[in-house]
């Protein structure tokens, strides 16, 4: 029996000790959050009537995650709702990464929910330039295509591309 | 035996400066660009890409927003100029009143003009 504890004490202690340095190691790792408002309208095309069009004005509403440890790769998650010629609401979900000090690419996957349905991937470069020490103003192109839904015809595939300016702030 | 490169590190340094503004005034040439389509560029009343581009009671088919077709199975597909489809319908219910149409007057373009008016009195009067 005490051979035993003998044993069993340096054990628990090394995994004590283990699983302090882990808990720490972890504590480290921070999450850096970031929240951004933007506008953006464009032209749009794709259907069978063929020509340009304007796009619905779009605002978005977003919050992006990453970890301090990888500041290049950002998941960003975000609410829109298109405001006018006629209204909607989706949202949209990226991978984005940092490609330099002040620009950012990402692509990912969208979709308007309501008043019918339309699903399609989306990619954009956004120009970052800081106004302060947390906020910068965000301007850049944006494509859109969407490819499924309840409010698309049949056979159509609708392509947008946008400009988008707006602000974000690390929170 | 590496090469040796002079005095190069300063004319790189200003060939890179050169480079480096050169894609930014494209981007910014393209941005501009985009926004001036945009100003421009507007479809024609009535034209869609989405079902949700149509009015209430409409809907799009082949570009445009049309009436939907009937439940016993006609085509939303719209006239050959994409003419309005409420137009259509009135022009079916003009010729299919026979009380309106006088033998002199048989053009279309002219009934289409003028039953409308003709047709509510001549149907007040008789009721």
């Amino acid at each position: 029996m005490t051979t035993r504890w003998r044993l069993a004490a340096p054990l628990s202690l090394s995994l004590s000790l283990a699983y302090v340095g882990f808990a720490g190691d972890a504590s480290a790792q921070q999450y850096l959050i970031g929240a951004s408002l933007g506008l953006s309208s464009g032209i749009e095309g794709g259907g069978a009537a063929g020509g340009l069009f304007r796009t619905r004005t779009r605002l978005r509403l977003g919050a992006d995650l990453r970890v301090d440890e990888f500041p290049d790769d950002i998941f960003e998650f975000a609410a829109v709702a298109e405001l006018e010629p006629k209204a909607g609401f989706g949202a949209d979900a990226r991978y984005a990464r940092a490609a330099g000090e002040h620009f950012i690419v990402d692509a990912g996957l969208i979709g308007i929910l309501a008043p019918a349905s339309l699903y399609g991937a989306c990619a954009g470069l956004d120009y970052r330039l800081p106004i302060s020490k947390r906020t910068q103003i965000l301007f850049g192109p944006e494509a859109d295509f969407y490819f499924l839904g309840s409010d698309l015809p049949d056979g159509t595939v609708i392509w947008e591309l946008r400009l988008q300016a707006g602000i974000r702030a690390d929170l | 035996m590496a090469p040796s490169f002079g005095s190069c590190g300063s004319r790189q340094a200003s060939v890179r400066t050169f480079e480096r503004r050169r894609p930014r005034r494209r981007a910014a040439a393209a941005l501009l660009a985009l926004a001036a389509v945009v100003v421009v560029a507007c479809g024609a009343a009535g034209d869609c890409l989405r079902f949700s581009d149509c009015d209430q009671g409409l809907t799009c088919a082949f570009g445009h927003c049309v009436l939907p077709p009937p439940p016993d199975g006609g085509s939303a597909e719209p006239d050959d100029d994409g003419g309005d489809a409420a137009t259509t319908t009135t022009t079916v219910t003009d010729t299919g009143s026979p009380t309106v149409i006088s033998p002199t007057t048989s053009d279309a373009s002219t009934d289409a003009g003028t039953a409308v008016g003709t047709d509510t009195g001549t149907d007040a009067s008789s009721d």
